[in-house]
């Protein structure tokens, strides 16, 4: 079963060996004296904001922020790596100038998020799946998004807004929809709060 | 930099070695998974870092109990943090400061789920020194942290909403030249009730943080 991702830019290979040395270094990565970091391949990372799903717009309105590898140590999923474009992009392009280190996030959301990937790969059989990361931060919503014949599904990691329930796939413009009144609710909210 | 095991990686990484992607439109495959040469660079880095420096204020955000509650959430750990022997907790914070009596047994529904402000929170527990729009300055976090005073910070989210969590710990030094900083690496811990902890660069947390965050709000907290 191939799940297929956007091809990251040149160099990014090089960023993740050098984050991770910097983690170690810093000490944010406590490794054990025989354990060997892995870095998974890259997938590419959209957000969404509430304003796009309160109006409807659905995937169309997606920004692509950066790719997201998953770092594991003898098989445990230790955390995920960002790696985000030095530069944003040119307006109208699509191509990142440069790399650079975008965050190294650990916790339960990251290791859930590891797991629903194993389970879209094992899933997929012999069809090609296209998988993307996307995140929905104003609705505290992060979702695998698969792309295949039957059209855009999105996957809620665990916990998710109501009324997604983790791990089910769903229709994205179904998904989306539902979310529409809270990402309503969202944009009435004052200044300084969540 | 990093040389690839392919055979090790199939041994013993689970996750990772299931995706083979291939792009979508005309990109090429990606490898997959690859274990990193870190021990070849180890006495190197351990030399290095000795140039820099870290420091922790030993605060940790426990996770949200429901969708909304940052606030909740990051207001509670700070009271425990500065009072280990503090009897608040998410939910009697938010029906003190929601005006409800059942957030405690029923959290998720409409009347205690909701947005709110983390300093009314703060402040409800007795730990919000001072709070004001915009950023401090990396030197202002690390003087934060180093008295033992951890700042909060707002995250406003790109297209509407927003997100708190706390500043738990800085690190500067070298060993970001070989990531892309391009000079010395500025780098904090954020310890978020919702994402969860995470080493950022300082200039990702003012502008870019999960992909479309911005640094709104900062606040400074006290015993």
């Amino acid at each position: 079963m191939p799940l297929l991702t956007e091809s990251p830019p040149k160099g990014i290979e090089k960023v993740l060996d050098a984050t991770v040395s910097e983690l170690v270094g810093h000490g944010a990565l406590a490794l054990g004296s025989r354990a060997l970091p892995a870095v998974s391949a890259p997938i590419r990372v959209h957000n969404l904001g509430a304003d796009a799903i309160a109006a409807g717009k659905g995937l169309a309105a997606v920004q692509p922020t950066g790719w997201l590898s998953t770092l594991t140590t003898d098989g445990e999923v230790r955390g995920t790596i960002e790696v985000i474009p030095a530069r944003p992009a040119r307006k109208g392009t699509a191509s990142a100038e440069g790399l650079r280190f975008g965050g190294f996030t650990t916790g339960p959301l990251q290791q859930a998020l590891a797991a629903a990937i194993e389970t879209a790969a094992k899933s997929s059989g012999r069809s090609e799946v296209q998988i993307a990361v996307l995140r929905v931060p104003a609705l505290y919503l992060l979702a695998l998004w698969l792309r295949d014949k039957g059209g855009d599904r999105l996957v809620p990691i665990a916990p998710c807004p109501s009324p997604l329930k983790a791990g089910e796939a769903y229709p994205a413009e179904r998904a989306l929809a539902s979310l529409q009144e809270a990402a309503k609710s969202v944009l009435e909210g004052g200044e300084a709060r969540n | 930099m990093a040389r690839t095991s392919t055979s090790r990686a199939a041994k013993s990484v689970r996750s990772p070695r299931k995706v083979r992607a291939r792009p979508k439109r005309g990109s090429d495959v990606v490898a997959g998974p690859r274990y990193v040469a870190y021990k070849a660079r180890w006495r190197l880095i351990d030399i290095i870092k000795l140039l820099g420096s870290r420091r922790c204020s030993g605060l940790t955000v426990e996770h949200q109990q429901q969708t909304q509650w940052c606030w909740a959430a990051v207001s509670n750990s700070v009271s425990h943090f500065y009072d280990a022997a503090s009897t608040w907790t998410q939910c009697t914070i938010v029906n003190a400061e929601l005006g409800q009596t059942t957030c405690c047994t029923n959290g998720s529904s409409a009347a205690c789920n909701k947005p709110w402000y983390l300093d009314r929170a703060l402040s409800r527990v007795g730990c919000l020194l001072s709070w004001a729009s915009g950023t401090l300055t990396f030197a202002t976090v690390q003087s934060l942290v180093n008295s033992g005073r951890p700042p909060c910070a707002r995250q406003g989210w790109s297209g509407g909403g927003g997100h708190f969590m706390a500043i738990v710990c800085y690190f500067e030094g070298i060993l970001g030249l070989l990531s892309g900083s391009g000079s010395t690496a500025r780098r904090l811990r954020i310890s978020d009730p919702w994402y969860g902890d995470s080493v950022v660069d300082y200039d990702v947390f003012v502008s870019g943080y999960q992909g479309t965050g911005s640094w709104t709000h900062s606040y400074r907290t006290q015993p």
